[in-house]
Order: C-alpha cells, then structure tokens, then sequence
C-alpha cells in the first residue's frame, strides 16, 4: 500500500511538468502582452515593467525562473492585481471555491446515492422511472440555465434568498444546488446501474440462501460492491465540479477561484492564470490518488 | 448549418441502415428502440427542433442582427410577430434563438465527428495492437485526463482569438478522450473472440481485420456514444459562450442568448427563459435517445 | 417425511406471454436421504430448487405446495411455495442450505470468508464474534482445507476453486441444516478436484444426518451419492425410482437414451 502511494505520487510528477510546461507555452506563446493596454505606455515604464516580469528575457529562462520558483511554491506576482501575489489570491478565493464545490459534491453524494439503489430496487416500477427521469433532467439542466432561474424564482420574483455575493449560508444555498443538480444525476444513474447489475450477481443469491435479513444483504453485500463505480467517478467528478464552480462563481458573483480564472484570462494576467491552472490540476491529480488508493483499499481484489 | 442536415440525415441513414441490413442484432435493437416510447418521443421532438431551426428563420420578417429601438423588451406576442419577444436592443428573440440554435446544433455534431474519429482510431489501434503500445497509448489518455482540461480549452479561445474553427478543434482535441476509451475497451473484447483468430488464421493482415471485423463490431457502441456526446459538446459550448469566450456577436449560440437573457431577467425574463427551454430540450432528448439506444443494444438492463 | 412436494408448477410471465418451465412434479425426500434430479439444461431442475428456497425470478408464478416436516414431530409443517419472507428466512440457510454451481461468483468478493461464515451463525445459532469464528474455522477443517486458522480471514479470490467450493459446503453446513440443495457442485470444477468435493458433502452428511437433493445432468454423479433418482426433461417428470430400478430397468425411453449416452471404458 505505502509503496504503491509512493510510486503512484512519483508517477505523478511527470504529468505535473507536462501540465506546467504545457500552460507556459500556451500562455507565452499566444499574441498579445499582459501590459497591452488601451493607453499607450512610455517605454521606459514598460521595459521596467517587463524586467520586473522577466518578460524581456529569453523564453526558456522566463521558463527556468518559473519553474524554480513554482518548485517552492511560489506563483510569482500577479499582473492585474498590483502588488498582491498569486498565492495570496489563490489562499483568498480557493477557500470560498472549495465550499461551493464540497458542498455541492457532497450534496451530489449524500442524495444521489440513496435514489440510485431507490431506483434499483424498485426497477421498472414508478420509483424507478421517477428517479430516471428527474435525474435524465437533472444532466440536460446546466448550472448556467439552472442558476439564473432561481435567481429569477428565489430572488427577484421571491425575496427568499439573496441574488449573489457572500454574505451568511443563505447565500450558498443556490450555488451549491446549481452546481451539484448534474452530478446528483450522474451519482444516481451510476449508482441505479451498478446495484442492478450487484442485485444480480450470484453472490447476492448465495445471501439470500443463506437467511439473511434484506437490510443485512443490501447493506453488506450489495452496497460496498455497488458503490465502487461511484468512488471512481469521485476523481473526474471532482475535477468537473470545480471547472463548474468557474460559471456558477460568475452566475452568483462568487469571489472564488473560478472567477479569478476568467477575469485573469481576459485581462492577460500571465501569472494568474499559470497558477490557477495549475494549483487547480495538482488538487485534480492529488484527489485521484487519493480516490484510486480508497479504491483499492474497498476493493479486496486490487492488488498493489 | 448545411452540415448540421447532411450529419444528421447521415447519422439517421446509418440507423436505418443498421436497422434494416442483414444484421438481426439491429433489427432487433430498433425493434426495441420503436418499443422504447420515451426514446422515440424524444427522436420525434428532437426532429421539431431541427425542423425550427432550419426553417424557423425564413418565417419570421426578421433578421437576428437588426437592432430596432422602438421594440425594446417587446413581450412575446402574435401580433407584432415577434413570437419570443425582443431583447434590450430590439432583435427578435424567436430568430435569434433558431440562428444560435444552427450553430449549437453544428458545433455539437461537427464536433463530436471530430472527436469520433480521432477517438475510434486512437482507441481501436491501441486495444488492438495491445501490449506495450497499448499501454504507453492509454497512459497518454490517463495523462491527458488528469489535466484540468476546461481551463485549456478557455486559454486556448481567450489567446487565439474566438473563431469557430478553434471552437470545433478545442472542444474536440477534449472529447475523444472518452471515445477512445470505451473504443479500446470493446476492441480488446472483440479482439479475444475466436472468429478474429479464425480470420488470422485464414491470413487476412491487421488493416483488414480492423476494417472488416473491428469496427463493424464497435458501431453498436459508438453510435450510443455519438447520441451522448453530441449534448457533451453543445453543452461545452454553451457554458463557453456564457462565459462570453464562445461565439462573438453578432453570432450567437444558446449559451450567449442565455448569457444575455441572464443580464436582462429581471425586466424580460422571456430572454432567459426561452433560449433556456431549447437548450435543455435538446440535450434531454440527445441524452433519451443514447439511453434508449444503449438499452437496445444491450437489452440486460432492462 | 423431510420434504413433500405436491404438482409444483412454475412459470415465467414474459411480455409475449407465459413462459412454462416446470409442469406438475411431485417426487418427496425422507430424513437423511439423498436424492438425485438428473435433467439436461432447461428441464427445469434448478427452477424447482430455487422455487424451494423462494429464490425465483420476480416475474416467477408458482403453484403446488411443498411441505418441509416441522423440526420435531410435535411442530407443524411449513409449506415453503409463496411462503412470507419472514417464513422462508429461518429456514434458508438454518434447515434447507445450498450450495451453487459456481464457486467463483456464489462467494462475495468484497467480504472477508471470516465475516460470510460467521454471519450465518449469527442469524441462525445467536453466536457471538468469537465462537461463531472458531466454530467457522472447525468447518473449515472438517471441509479439509488446510491453515484454516489462518486462511478463514482470506478474501474469496485468493482461493482456488476447489477451495472456494469447500468454503461454500463449510457454509452451507455449518447449521446442520436438514436439507443440503446442491446445484451442480462440481460441474464448474476440474475432474480431480471434483471427487474429493462429493466425498467431503458424504463425510459431513454422514455426520450430521443431513438429506441431499443433488442436481445435476450427470449421471455418474447420481450413481455414486444418491439413493433415489428423478429424471426430468423439459418441465415434465420423466420417472422417479430407487437409483438400481432407474439404472437396471429404466421404465422411459429417455431415460434409456441417458444412460446410452454415458461413455463406457470397455465400450
């Protein structure tokens, strides 16, 4: 187990440099300057600037620099942003970002699953195709039509809640649910297909044969072998949910990461946008680790 | 939007033509899939939205880009033949909505095509060669997996500029990732049986026995997988143009009408609304569809 | 009488219709006895086991009755067609046990042998942790499988399928049930190992006085455990008879035809 962890964490270095070197050269390689403005500069400020930058040296040493400096961590300076360092816009708007995300995950979960073997158990019969239909829904609704519509609804019709900003948990309620609809539909789908195709295995038979209790078949022999697909989509799921915060934080003028993101790609923000990209597929990467290792640990039959 | 008819009355022909031909596993799945009520509702009602996007704009006077300031915020009504009501500069609403459909439409099946063929190739090469190739082909695919993909994808059009062309290839170089996969999956299934070694056997080389044996033997799997793309990928360009990184006016999309309509719901909310409808309609029936489509395929289920 | 059952009928409703696969058989098993039901695949041999334990299909329609004698000659019997959950829940496992045809898939995967046996014994005996896992490491033993001690805490898939198969029969009676249903045990097995899986059930059987209904399409299998054969083909009851009368002077031609069938050394 500690050596599988260990190789797959050294496996993942590489997949980190092709992802730094991969935004570096998409970043640098587009036309256009971050201190392009509709003002004309003075040269002289802008060839300061660009020292300050690194902007005037050579591709590959910008590239060097980088790389040093991103091995300690440290995402340099942000263009837009005056004098305030990546790392601190990312310690200020990941936080925000990573409750709406959790929540909205752990929303997915906590009623995704339930409906799931719902649906399972009573195949071909209404529950099922309520659970089917709501969540074929749930994936054809995007964030970006369900949250506008509750706002109208919820805030503008209504004034049940507030429209956007941060203030107290009322003003996650709506982010959370726009963000979490689709993958509570994918949870449950997932869920529903794989408790059928468990419910059908012969060693639910051998349960039943055995005399058990239905609680003590479904909740020790269906349920941990039916959940494994849906800890697996744990992984890409996460990582949807987050590039889904990117709309939804724009939807509710959410100060998060997602929106840092897309105003410091419109504006050119060199610096912003290498660390965002990247901070965001280290945690992509770290979280699959983390779910292939639960993954084998549920999973008697994976060996390391 | 010429494209968007030939793929789709492509697409149409080679289920009937799976439906009809010799095979009596086709026959069997369209048999099913005609018993499938909500899959063939959703086909029909998927046909009505093609039909109005096509033709919709011709029976309307307007145009999508003509701006009109005495018809500002007009609410949707018969009589004045705006049929979906106006926006904050005066263009009608029920045009603009069929025009931006042509394009969700096309970039969904243009570039699920993309993505289909690059990902058929990829995967059927790799689950057949197998071994090492195999394996150093799929690590490539976990690679590109891990990687945040929608934040390349919004680089990519915020930094070459916003043209569709680049839309088609961005989203597609993301997509196939899945097609590969599930293509390799079922080739090394198809690979095992024994009439593959039969054919070898009787000397056919590896070309012809993926053009022959392979890939007629995928067609049930990615045809399902077409049907479940094709709402991916609209959706994909739709959160793209909400985010204003889609397409530029004065094209529009359903996601630019829906980022629009979001701007202006308080005062019309038809302008949310009814874009709103007509992208969530058409992904419900796309995904209905693959859903049927896939139980017929593999009746197991069900 | 252990087991009594009466014009056992069973049918599947299927959207085109009602689909017979068991058309009226009556056959009765004595205490201890072992009986043999010999049928090629789709004579309905395994539908009717499984309609004795309640385990069909949802969309199974089943009539008749089958009576299972009471526990002591003073309790009444059970009748066990279409019988409440509660009902057939004491009996499956703690007086009717069975075991499958495939030990690779008939044991979860994702439980440790430990937690499959000991479970049994804790719904059926009300043991505790511990003695249920010495009592399921003694089964172990007495199934001959050798570090059962250790091997009791093993996941099913780092046995082989003999092994699994003797997990399953250690299971199946370690409640001394009175009635062990085995389904094919051996047919998924190879040739070696499938001997010593039908001496180690006789051991056992012998032990605890248990009644066998062995199912197979076997006959061989049938002439050297069971004392009594049913053949049945089709749904039908073909014949039923001590295993000499079925074997010397078979009344049915199909049954004729059977025992023609079987390869013989000295042709």
């Amino acid at each position: 187990m500690l050596s599988y962890t260990i190789k797959r964490l050294l496996g993942a270095i590489p997949t980190v440099f092709i992802l730094l070197t991969l935004t570096f050269l998409l970043v640098h390689l587009a036309p256009g300057s971050p201190l392009d403005s509709d003002r004309p500069m003075p040269a002289q400020i802008r060839a300061n600037l660009e020292a300050k930058y690194h902007l005037d040296e050579p591709l590959y040493e910008q590239y060097g620099h980088y790389l040093l400096n991103v091995a300690q961590f440290d995402f340099g300076a942000s263009f837009q942003y005056k004098d305030t360092s990546v790392n601190d816009l990312i310690a200020t708007g990941f936080p925000v970002s990573l409750a709406v995300g959790g929540f909205a995950l752990l929303l997915a979960l906590v009623f995704g699953i339930p409906l799931g073997m719902l649906a399972a158990v009573r195949q071909n019969r209404f529950a099922d195709y309520a659970a089917m239909s709501g969540s074929l829904v749930g994936i054809s609704v995007p964030n970006f039509v369900l949250g506008p519509l509750m706002i109208l609804v919820l805030a503008v019709y209504n004034n049940w809640l507030p429209a956007g900003g941060l203030g107290g948990w009322q003003n996650y309620v709506m982010p959370v649910i726009a963000l979490s609809v689709m993958y509570m539909a994918y949870v449950t789908r997932l869920m529903r297909a794989s408790t059928i195709e468990v419910l059908r295995s012969p060693f639910i038979r051998t349960a039943r044969a055995k005399g058990l209790s239905e609680a003590r078949v479904f909740f020790v022999h269906v349920l941990p072998a039916a959940i494994l697909p849906v800890i697996s989509f744990l992984g890409p799921g996460a990582a949807a949910i987050l590039t889904g915060s990117v709309v939804v934080e724009q939807i509710f003028g959410i100060p998060g990461l997602g929106r840092f993101f897309v105003t410091a790609a419109l504006n050119r923000d060199y610096t912003l946008v290498l660390g965002i990209t990247l901070f965001y597929g280290i945690i992509i990467i770290g979280f699959n680790l983390v779910v292939d290792i639960l993954y084998g640990w549920l999973d008697p039959r994976v060996t390391y | 939007m010429a494209v968007a008819t030939k793929s789709k009355s492509r697409k149409t022909r080679a289920m009937a033509a799976a439906a009809e031909g010799g095979n009596s596993l086709g026959r069997d799945a369209w048999r099913r899939l005609k018993a499938n009520k909500a899959a063939m509702a959703s086909l029909v009602l998927l046909a009505l939205v093609g039909l109005m996007v096509l033709v919709g704009p011709w029976l309307s006077p307007y145009n999508y880009f003509s701006q009109d300031y005495n018809a500002i915020w007009d609410a949707p009504s018969l009589a004045s033949g705006h049929f979906f009501g106006t926006d904050q500069v005066g263009r009608d609403l029920f045009v603009r909505t069929m025009t931006g459909g042509r394009i969700s439409l096309m970039v969904g099946i243009v570039t699920t095509f993309v993505s289909l063929i690059i990902g058929v190739t990829y995967g059927a090469l790799a689950g057949y060669l197998g071994g090492r190739t195999d394996s150093i082909m799929m690590r490539a695919v976990d690679i590109l997996y891990s990687l945040p993909f929608m934040f390349f994808v919004i680089l990519l059009v915020v930094f070459f500029g916003r043209n569709l062309f680049l839309l088609f290839a961005a989203i597609g170089a993301v997509s196939w990732l899945d097609m590969a996969r599930i293509v390799r999956g079922q080739t090394l299934t198809i690979k095992s049986q024994p009439y593959i070694e039969a054919a070898r056997m009787a000397g056919s080389g590896t070309a012809k026995i993926i053009a022959r044996h392979i890939v007629p033997n995928l067609l049930g799997i990615v045809v399902v997988y077409v049907t479940l793309t094709i709402p991916q990928v609209i959706l994909f360009e739709s959160f793209l143009s909400y985010l204003g990184l889609g397409v530029q006016p004065p094209a529009t999309s359903w996601g630019a009408l829906i980022n629009d309509g979001t701007s202006e719901m308080s005062v019309a909310p038809w302008l949310l609304i009814i874009p709103s409808i007509f992208l969530a309609v058409t992904l419900f029936c796309f995904n209905f569809i693959g859903d049927g489509l896939r139980d017929a395929l593999d009746p197991k289920d069900r | 009488m252990l087991l009594d059952v009466n014009d056992l009928k069973i049918a599947f409703a299927t959207h085109t219709g009602s689909v017979p696969a068991v058309n009226g058989l009556s056959f009765a098993i004595e205490r201890g006895e072992s009986v043999g039901i010999v049928g090629e695949s789709g004579s309905g041999k395994s539908q009717t086991v499984l309609a004795l334990m309640g385990l069909l299909a949802d969309n199974a329609r089943v009539s008749g009755s089958a009576k299972l004698a009471g526990e002591h000659d003073e309790t009444p019997s059970i009748e066990l067609l279409n019988a409440r959950s509660r009902v057939l829940r004491a009996v499956r496992g703690a007086r009717i046990a069975m075991i499958f045809q495939d030990p690779m898939t008939a044991l979860n995967p994702h439980l440790r042998i430990s937690t499959q046996m000991t479970e049994l014994l804790a719904a059926h005996r009300g043991m505790k942790r511990r003695q249920a896992m010495d009592y399921a490491v003694e089964m172990m033993e007495a199934v001959r499988i050798p570090e059962a001690a250790r091997r009791v805490k093993y996941y099913p898939h780092q046995f082989s399928g003999g092994m699994r198969q003797r997990v399953m029969i250690a299971m199946a009676l370690s409640c001394e049930p009175e009635l062990l249903i085995a389904d094919e045990p051996t047919t998924a097995l190879d040739v070696t190992v499938q001997d010593e899986i039908l001496d180690v059930i006789g051991d056992l059987r012998e032990r605890t006085n248990t009644a066998l209904l062995l199912i197979t399409h076997d006959l061989g299998v049938v002439a050297g455990n069971c004392s009594r054969a049913i053949v049945m083909r089709g749904g039908d009851l073909v014949e039923q008879g001590a295993i000499e009368q079925v074997f010397e002077s078979p009344r049915a031609d199909y049954t004729r035809n059977l025992l023609a069938a079987i390869p013989r050394l000295e042709g």
